[in-house]
């Protein structure tokens, strides 16, 4: 799979032209409990857009909004702006592939590809010579030839995600949706098919949403990354602005290591637990806020000056460095430094340190 | 049985107990099963070729076998597409009262069988609540094959709809969302992906109905009007035969009903087999 050079013909799969995605205010409510509020997001045709968050966060409920599976409560989804709303999930013409891949098991890996052009109306379906040269290409671009009479149940997982792949792009869809498509997979596998994915995705061009939780994936792949949390958009950008310029404290521990600490400003200066930290941030007046840094950009100072100060309770290596676990404070919040290894300290000894590199989010 | 004995009879596991549970398997069939078919067995081969051939050759042995079969056949196969619309109302839909049609279903389980026959012939009788309507567009049902065929029905339904729930409730609901999402309707969607994967629990249904449907006395007997050559079951002649103390013609018949029944039964198994090893290829 690593040797992805060939591509022979990737004109010849013929696309729905990828389209443009307007989400507007949407949100869902399963019952009484909020699955979204109010979600709003533009995706140019060809993007290919990641749908990053924890589990609850709502992405692959926005996901599946998408692709008709569920009704939005309010709001509105066109696809190149056309409105979706009483569009049928089976006229979207989308692409979905599940992370448990959803292949028909009694089928064998050719008629999975084929059934979505086996199913249309006869007038709209091609021809059965026609039907075997795209599923026999589309094998050849998830290079799984010679595949084509074998069982789901007798391949491995990878291969199965291929063919689910295969499946979806089959229609010639105007979008592709991907729910954690490598969630079920070991993790050399996942690299693989990753960067396969990207390649697939730069020859062929669609509109792509994929949901994931690893922001390993998300950072790699995407072109933007839409972080999501409880329900809501918290940022949306390229991997470069959510890891630098995070726009909230969630997206700062959520994309990355860090350490958040409750810190109070007071005329420029940050307080941890009332004790000047060292850094200043320039405001006047006085009111509660969060300081986010992470680990690895931390120095030690020494311990006469303004510093963070904390107990060592934990240390662990950590790569080339080693990593300290402090508590902070009489009331314990707990904050993670990697320090050089001969710089190490023992447990129950207190360190004083600065943040190098951090970021205030009001509270 | 030593352990080496038991090692060259099969692959080693860690769950013990093997010799002791096939032991208690075996004489438990044999006690149940076996000695009692054997004895039925032996019994008809005592009575040599011509006298068997006569009895079982007799027209009205043939008729009741037919009825029988037959009767079973079309009932099983009714049961099978009914019990699967009953088992998918009661697996997809949520609706008032759910859970009390999924008891019902069962009813016919626990009945006795000659409650059920009294029950069915008061009402499909000429002069019963259905029966009536039937009689004034001339069809009689009670005391006709027909009437043979109800009972069937009702006492074969559990089968088909409890066989075929489980395997409906465990289904992955993205399969069908993915069909959806390829573009297939509904019922596209419902004859090219849901059915293939219910056909070895809706055969196992098939079967059980069947074979519950063939073995049935109790409920069709007050129904069917016994008339012989006509609405005469098989399990009813053999009573007649033995009330008429002429046991080597009642055992001939048993010979029958179990020789056919048990090629009828292998024949689904196999095919139950070769479409389940389609699903579970590997």
């Amino acid at each position: 799979m690593n040797a992805m050079t060939e591509f022979a013909d990737d004109q010849s799969i013929a696309l729905g032209a990828p389209v443009g995605v307007t989400i507007e205010n949407v949100a869902k409510d399963f019952g009484d409990s909020p699955a979204l509020h109010g979600v709003s997001l533009d995706v140019h045709a060809g993007e290919l857009v990641a749908l990053l968050g924890p589990s609850g966060s709502g992405k692959t409920t926005l996901l599946r909004i998408l692709a008709g599976l569920e009704a939005p409560s309010s709001g509105r989804v066109l696809f190149g702006g056309e409105d979706t709303l009483g569009l049928p999930v089976q006229d979207r013409n989308i692409g979905f592939v599940f992370q448990h891949y959803a292949l028909f098991r009694h089928m064998t890996v050719f008629d999975n590809i084929a059934f979505g052009l086996t199913v249309r109306r006869r007038r709209d379906r091609p021809a059965s010579a026609e039907i075997r040269r795209r599923v026999l290409h589309l094998l050849d671009l998830v290079q799984l030839s010679g595949f084509e009479k074998r069982y789901p149940a007798q391949l491995s997982g990878g291969q199965r995600q291929r063919v689910a792949l295969a499946r979806a792009l089959a229609i010639e869809p105007r979008l592709l949706l991907l729910d954690e498509p490598f969630g079920a997979l070991d993790a050399q596998v996942r690299r693989d098919l990753r960067r396969w994915l990207r390649e697939i995705h730069d020859r062929t061009g669609h509109t792509t949403f994929f949901v994931t939780h690893d922001q390993e994936e998300a950072l790699e792949l995407a072109d933007r990354i839409v972080v999501m949390s409880k329900g809501r958009i918290e940022q949306v950008g390229s991997a470069d602005d959510i890891y630098d310029r995070p726009a909230s404290p969630f997206v700062f521990s959520f994309i990355g290591e860090s350490s958040l600490l409750p810190v109070e400003i007071t005329d420029g200066t940050v307080l941890v637990d009332g004790a000047p930290s060292g850094l200043s941030f320039g405001e006047t007046g006085t009111r509660p806020a969060t300081l986010g840094f992470r680990p690895h950009d931390v120095t030690l100072v020494s311990d006469d000056g303004p510093a963070i100060r904390g107990r060592v309770v934990a240390e662990r290596r950590h790569g080339a460095r080693r990593r300290l676990e402090l508590q902070v404070g009489p009331k314990q919040l707990r904050a993670e430094i990697d320090v050089e290894v001969e710089a190490s300290r023992a447990i129950g000894s207190l360190v004083a340190f600065q943040p190098e590199r951090w970021r205030i989010f009001p509270a | 049985m030593t352990a080496t004995a038991i090692s060259a009879w099969r692959k080693p596991s860690v769950i013990p107990g093997f010799g002791l549970a096939l032991g208690f398997t075996l004489a438990y069939l044999s006690l149940i099963v076996l000695i009692p078919l054997g004895g039925l067995v032996l019994r008809t081969v005592g009575m040599g070729w011509p006298q068997f051939l006569a009895i079982a050759l007799d027209p009205r042995t043939l008729a009741a076998l037919r009825l029988s079969f037959g009767a079973s056949a079309i009932a099983a196969a009714v049961n099978t597409v009914f019990g699967l619309i009953v088992a998918w109302v009661l697996v997809r839909y949520d609706f008032p009262g759910r859970k009390i049609v999924d008891a019902v279903v069962d009813l016919p389980f626990a009945l006795p069988t000659a409650v059920a026959g009294i029950a069915l012939t008061a009402i499909y009788a000429p002069n019963g609540w259905v029966g009536q309507y039937a009689s004034a567009f001339g069809i009689k049902i009670a005391y006709t094959p027909v009437g043979v065929f109800i009972a069937l029905v009702f006492i074969g339904l559990p089968f088909v709809v409890r066989t075929v729930q489980p395997v409906l409730e465990d289904m992955d609901r993205e399969v069908e969302e993915m069909a959806a999402t390829l573009g297939a309707q509904r019922w596209t969607t419902v004859r090219r992906v849901v059915l293939p994967t219910l056909v070895p629990a809706l055969l196992t249904g098939f079967a059980l109905a069947f074979a519950r449907a063939v073995g049935e006395y109790g409920s069709v007997i007050f129904i069917a009007g016994n008339i012989p050559y006509v609405s005469e079951i098989a399990p009813l002649l053999i009573v007649i035969r033995l009330t008429e103390f002429n046991y080597a013609a009642a055992t001939a018949v048993a010979s029958i009903m179990l020789a056919l029944s048990f090629v009828l039964l292998f024949a689904i198994n196999l095919l139950q087999a070769w479409s389940r090893r389609r699903l579970s290829h590997g």
